[in-house]
């Protein structure tokens, strides 16, 4: 596995990310193709542009924060 | 180009890249990774880290043979983390909330025993007398799944006579091995004078006082535990 920081890359190019893996944002959050904020599916808030992970499993966008990083290891125990 | 280490030898060795010179075809190949699973973007080390130094402990590896329910092993990892963060006021209480957000009270209550180390202690007064790892298993289970009857919190603003009843109730309904009574700070005091009314209205328990001074932060914790006699 491969991990790329993303906190020093300017906005446009999270958002360029963003958009080819078919997700957008409002300016301040994750929205998904409709322009629809999507939610961490963990601990459903509303993801920041400037406070995302994109962990691998069908390009999940979670929320920078321990609990939904431990959640997703515990779905995908050999993720790293 | 990206790491290819371990995520935690990465973050230790600050080898995780924090690229300010990027091109398109750049992105576009850690897109491509990243669809074929073999890539994470990640807004900082640390979070990363922190989880997974958690995993690796013994402790917490202990509570995951005998617990099925991810949602329980999601609240003592949590725990831990807690205690891992325990200095860093704005972090502790974030986690803090997504864990109520997620879990309810009840498992952040969990959470903070495992993070005041007393859990482990808590347990073994409870299951000391278990026969058999399955035994042990379901009494674990049953601990954690009800916390909130093994354990009570008291707040400063607490009223003596209706706790101490509450608690007292409690016990008689359940006739519980073991109950803690937990405080911290200001708290402390009036936990004190609940213990007390407890304490001369019910028969058949021992008592004893524990408490703890959080290196980092200076709170002090105070734990009434009340033992059923054997």
């Amino acid at each position: 596995m491969e991990f790329v920081s993303i906190k020093n890359l300017p906005k446009a190019v999270r958002l360029a990310i963003l958009k080819q893996l078919g997700y957008g944002s409002d300016g301040q959050f994750v929205t998904d193709e409709q322009g629809k904020r999507i939610r961490d599916r963990y601990v459903d808030v509303e993801i920041s542009l400037s406070n995302m992970l994109i962990f691998p499993g069908s390009t999940i966008i979670l929320d920078n924060n321990y609990l939904s990083v431990a959640a997703y290891l515990e779905e995908h125990e050999d993720a790293f | 180009m990206p790491s290819e280490l371990d995520p935690i030898e990465s973050a230790a060795k600050g080898f995780t890249k924090g690229i300010l010179e990027f091109s398109a075809e750049q992105v576009a190949e850690w897109v491509r990774k990243a669809k074929q699973g073999e890539l994470s973007f990640i807004e900082d080390d640390e979070t990363i880290e922190v989880v997974m130094e958690q995993r690796k402990k013994p402790e917490l590896e202990l509570y995951r043979k005998y617990i099925t329910s991810p949602e329980l092993k999601l609240q003592i990892e949590m725990g831990l983390v807690l205690r891992r963060i325990d200095a860093d006021e704005k972090k502790r209480n974030n986690l803090k909330e997504k864990l109520t957000r997620k879990f309810g009270t009840a498992g952040l209550h969990v959470a903070e025993l495992v993070k005041c180390g007393i859990l482990s202690r808590y347990v073994s007064i409870l299951l000391g007398e278990a026969k058999t790892e399955v035994e042990f298993k379901e009494g674990l289970q049953d601990i954690l799944t009800g916390i909130d009857k093994y354990v009570e919190f008291i707040q400063n603003q607490d009223s003596v006579e209706k706790k101490s009843n509450a608690v007292v109730q409690r016990i008689n309904a359940n006739l519980p091995r073991a109950m803690v009574l937990f405080s911290s700070g200001d708290a402390i005091r009036k936990a004190d004078e609940i213990f007390e009314c407890i304490k001369a209205n019910i028969d058949g328990y021992n008592y004893n006082v524990e408490e703890q001074v959080t290196a980092e932060t200076g709170i002090r914790q105070r734990y009434h535990f009340i033992i059923k006699k054997l």
